[in-house]
């Protein structure tokens, strides 16, 4: 038998200890709110959890022992509304989620960045561009939306974010705007090196790539003392958190000093419902399980979900918070919009530099040492007249980041031709990489388009017999017409590098499909001006109902982009706007919009 | 224009993650970070923790052809009777996950010849002389072991660039996974339906709220798409089982013997033909006669024998750290482990590669106890 335990009434519940819910709670609690966060995973301490077991390939990277278990939880994905969906069931072949005070951040790879200027407004941008028969032609069912704010408004946030995270990077990079970055850069790696002498002379514009680790010891503005990064390689391949806490995750940044502020952090303590009140539609309080099995009950005014990865969509509709998205009728905003970036098809256009490269294994941080250019990206070059309408570019940065041997098992696996020495000798030296694979191609944008949706699955159920969210995506056209096109930008600068390149066959828009998801996942609760349009305001609150519900993560993004690594920080920016809008709430309660 | 605003480059020097842990660990943020409980248990989830290089084991094969395995979840009895098998695999999984109890029961009839267990003795030998470790099966019964010996040995073989799976060890890491919580699906989100992928439209399926009609079936399966998927009701354990029984039936059938007797160039084709879906009836009677795909069988068992070679010794695989000879891997070496003074930012900014010796996780560890920093 399980136990009820309800628990005094607080100013606000925070769902999810990962970034967002971090970057939310700091700000909270030094504004004096009463807050309890509550977080399904554990504590992970550094020292037993990290420094000594994370050197496990086959338990960190393989089984995903640090990340949200599928048998808790996971979800069924699917390319059309047509087709049955399947569930993800294991956690060996995909990306995972986030789980424990820190979030997914414990294992991703740390590349920093901000949207520039024009991904803010990149619908009305491109239509006042190229025409709206441009933005139809470059994506059928366009469902790209612009964002609230503009780059401006979001700017002092981004500011005190990356105070706060302890961010390396360049200042003054033309696509952001007014930055400076708290950390000067890693060192930069050799083929980092090779890319910057060939774009410098090409007269393209180029940077060190942003990171969230930290490349010197630091202090934030709350009192956190940062250790600097050890370079030792087991970092991100999806599986590695860091054990200095060089690499910024909430729980070596904001959580420990909102604690001290006076956070009520509870871990183990799975939410799955947030009630509303039949009379009102306000949220009244959140249920959770702990790890007993015991129910328990949350009161608090206001209430913010920060579970990344559909979750945040899912948690409204099992709870009936916000009007579902249909995509017949194309009405409602409820877990519209979703587009994820991975694994979207990509040209092949490749050749090896002829260097030496030591930096491809168990050495380096998962971001360091690369440099990039925009040039090619967003809207930095003029599209007119390109073969077949496309919007946004592609982004390759050069630097090399850690690999790891067992890729080398699943890269192989899947064909008959790999059996035996021939396949083996090809893994001769090869974590060691002595020639590097320089691509002179890249991955474009994912768009959102008005078929793709995230709903309630209606065949599987979680450990706890609740609807998996079910997600129905395929890769836009957008991706493929980009990728195909981003040969003839990048092979100018990739040939002056030295490198001799091969091309591979124009990819064709709808020959790859979606089978899987990881290291973005944006849409499905999206922000926005229209409440037929996005299922939240500027503030990041549900608009009408439960107005006391908000949310924050990249999955409140209503645009696709070119930073595949700056999703996350965008949003932890965005976030900043929900504990704004929080506060305004607890002051004056009401739609704040 | 590069770096216009002359930011720096920070400094070379970087601890070495040793000394970093005698210094700070555990220390995040100026606060002690404590440990919670975890939904799952935290930290290692391997069912062995053995892995030491000089370790003698002297624990006996298991040679016994009837086995009980008891796991959390699931209990499993395998009959294998006389030199023409009938192999009744009856297994009763009682997941944890509400309403999803299910009752597997399975034949596997094959005709095929159990083989000799002196070819498992011939690996052990051989694996003995190589690393200097004997070693028992937990859960791989020896017909079984045979043919997974022998299909790992055509995956990878033992040739000009060094040793292959069976030196490596590779049976072992298979068969511990096999035991613990990668056999008993421990992380593999099991509730059914199961549908494979590829199934054409128009499907129906019952949901709760009635059967519901997809006119375009699922999705096609591509490379990994189908492991992703795991669309069976059965634990990873009977899978490899059925897989493995089938195997060999097969084997027979289009080749005329056990696998593990077949001629290298048939040994290959036989693998190839289930990497191309050739056997008709394959694992049958698994999940209500739909059987094994027999390219998923042979995707799990391609992917475990390089895990097998590849993954740290302390798994039970890759002894002497061959995969990572190969490879050129440094396993946990990151740059001084044995006197070479490089520095890890040297290492990852270096345009002339060096080779470093691995070093395995329990030779860390070992480390870590020698300087003080962990409790010997
Ligand atoms: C392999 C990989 C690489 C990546 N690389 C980069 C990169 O280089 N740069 C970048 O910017 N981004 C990267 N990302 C993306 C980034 O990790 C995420 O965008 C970010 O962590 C999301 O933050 P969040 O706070 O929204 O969610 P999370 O960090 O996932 O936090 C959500 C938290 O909520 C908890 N939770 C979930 N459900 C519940 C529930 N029902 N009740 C209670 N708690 C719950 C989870 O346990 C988790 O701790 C990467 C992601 C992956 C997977």
């Amino acid at each position: 038998m399980s136990t009820t335990i309800t628990h005094p009434s607080v100013d606000v519940v925070i769902i999810g200890a990962g970034v967002m819910g971090g970057e939310i709670a700091i700000k909270l609690a030094l504004n004096g709110n009463k807050v309890v966060a509550l977080e399904k995973g554990p504590y992970w301490n550094y020292a037993t959890d990290f420094a000594i077991s994370k050197y496990d390939e086959w338990g960190a990277q393989t089984l995903h022992k640090f990340d949200a278990p599928v048998v808790q939880q996971t979800n069924t994905q699917r390319n059309t509304s047509t087709q049955f969906a399947m569930p993800l069931r294991r956690e060996a072949f995909r990306t995972a989620l986030g789980f424990g005070v820190g979030g997914a951040a414990h294992h991703y790879a740390a590349n920093y960045g901000r949207f520039d200027p024009w991904t803010y407004a990149e619908n009305s941008n491109t239509v006042s561009r190229y025409g709206a028969a441009y933005l139809a032609a470059a994506n059928p069912n366009n469902d790209v939306q612009d964002f609230p704010f503009t780059y401006n408004d979001y700017l002092p946030y981004y500011k005190d974010h990356e105070q706060g995270w302890g961010v390396t990077g360049p200042n003054q990079n033309p696509v952001c705007p007014n930055s400076t970055f708290p950390l000067p850069n890693h060192p930069i790696t050799a083929l980092g090196m090779a890319f910057q002498a060939a774009a410098e002379s090409l007269g393209i514009n180029n940077w060190p790539n942003p990171t969230a680790i930290a490349s010197q010891p630091y202090m934030n503005q709350y009192g956190v003392q940062i250790n600097a990064c050890v370079y030792d390689g087991y970092c991100s391949c999806s599986g590695y958190p860091c054990e200095t806490g060089a690499k910024a995750a909430s729980d070596a940044r904001t959580i420990p000093p909102a604690i001290s502020a006076g956070l009520d952090l509870r871990t183990n303590a799975y939410v799955y419902r947030i009630d509303t009140s039949p009379t009102t539609g306000l949220a009244t309080q959140v249920r959770y399980y702990d790890a007993a099995g015991n129910i328990h009950l949350q009161p608090a005014t206001a209430i913010v979900s920060c579970i990344w990865g559909f979750l945040n969509p899912w948690m409204m509709l099992v709870s009936g918070i916000g009007a579902a998205y249909n995509p017949t009728t194309v009405t409602g905003s409820m877990g519209r919009g979703p587009n994820e970036p991975t694994g979207a098809p990509t040209r092949t256009a490749a050749g090896t530099l002829p260097i030496g490269m030591n930096n491809t294994v168990w050495a380096g941080n998962a971001a360091m040492g690369s440099y990039s250019t925009y040039d090619f990206a967003n809207d930095n070059f003029d599209h007119t007249g390109v073969a077949v309408p496309y919007i946004g570019g592609t982004r390759n940065t050069y630097g090399g980041t850690a690999s790891s041997p067992g890729l080398i098992a699943i890269a192989g696996a899947g064909s008959a031709a790999n059996i035996g020495s021939t396949y083996k000798a090809a893994q001769l030296n090869r974590t060691q990489v002595l020639k590097q694979n320089v691509s002179a191609s890249g991955a474009g944008m994912q768009l959102p388009q008005t078929t793709h949706y995230v709903d309630l699955d209606p065949h599987y159920v979680d450990i706890y017999g609740d609807p998996l969210p079910r997600y129905t995506q395929d890769y836009a056209p957008n991706s493929a017409n980009a990728s195909n096109d981003s040969v003839r930008l990048w092979t100018p600068v990739v040939q002056k590098m030295g490198v001799t390149i091969t091309t591979g066959a124009a990819v064709v828009p709808g020959s790859t499909h979606e089978v899987s998801y990881g290291i973005h996942i944006r849409g499905g609760i999206r922000i926005g001006s229209d409440p037929s349009l996005s299922a939240l305001n500027k503030w990041q609150q549900i608009w009408s109902g439960a107005t006391n519900v908000f949310a924050a993560g990249e999955d409140t993004e209503p645009v696709g982009s070119n930073e595949q690594t700056g999703g996350t920080h965008p949003a932890a920016v965005t976030a900043h706007a929900a504990a704004e809008g929080i506060m305004m709430y607890l002051k004056s309660p009401g739609p704040l919009v | 224009m590069a770096d216009s605003s002359g930011s720096t480059t920070s400094s070379g020097s970087s601890p070495d993650r040793r000394n970093f842990l005698k210094i700070g660990a555990g220390v995040v943020g100026g606060l002690v970070i404590g440990a919670g409980v975890g939904y799952l248990a935290k930290g290692s989830s391997t069912t062995t923790t053995t892995e030491n290089m000089t370790e003698t084991s002297t624990s006996t094969e298991n040679m016994t052809e009837t086995s009980t395995v008891t796991g959390p979840t699931t209990t499993s009895t395998a009959t294998v009777t006389g030199p023409t098998t009938t192999d009744t695999v009856t297994s009763t999984s009682v997941s944890t996950l509400p309403g999803t109890t299910s009752t597997e029961t399975s034949t596997v009839t094959s005709t095929a010849t159990t083989s000799n267990t002196s070819q498992i003795a011939a690996q052990q030998a051989e694996l003995m002389a190589y690393s200097g470790v004997a070693d028992a099966l937990t859960t791989i019964q020896v017909n079984e072991a045979n043919v997974i010996n022998a299909a790992a040995n055509v995956i990878i073989p033992a040739d000009s660039n060094g040793p292959g799976a069976a030196q490596a060890g590779v049976i072992y890491f298979i068969d511990r996974q096999l035991w613990g919580e990668y056999g008993q699906n421990g992380r593999i989100y099991s509730p059914g339906p199961f549908i494979q992928v590829g199934t054409p439209g128009p499907l129906t399926v019952n949901s709760p709220v009635g059967p519901i009609t997809y006119s375009s079936g699922t999705q096609a399966g591509i490379a990994w798409g189908a492991p992703q998927r795991y669309e069976y009701g059965i634990t990873m354990r009977n899978f490899w089982r059925f897989g493995i029984l089938s195997l060999q039936a097969y084997a027979n059938t289009a080749y005329g013997g056990n696998f593990e007797t077949l001629s290298a160039a048939n040994q290959v084709a036989c693998l190839g033909d289930l990497f191309n879906n050739k056997p008709t009836t394959f694992g049958n009677d698994v999940s209500g006669g739909a059987g094994i795909s027999p390219v998923d069988f042979a995707n799990e068992l391609f992917y475990m024998v390089w895990c097998g070679f590849l993954m740290d010794p302390m798994y039970g695989g890759n002894r002497g750290m061959v995969g990572w000879k190969l490879t050129a891997s440094p396993g946990l070496n990151s740059g001084n482990f044995y006197g070479e003074g490089e520095t890890p930012v040297q290492r990852a900014t270096a345009t002339t590669p060096t080779i470093l010796g691995p070093v395995s996780n329990a030779q860390f560890q070992q480390s870590l106890k020698i300087s003080g920093v962990l409790s010997p």
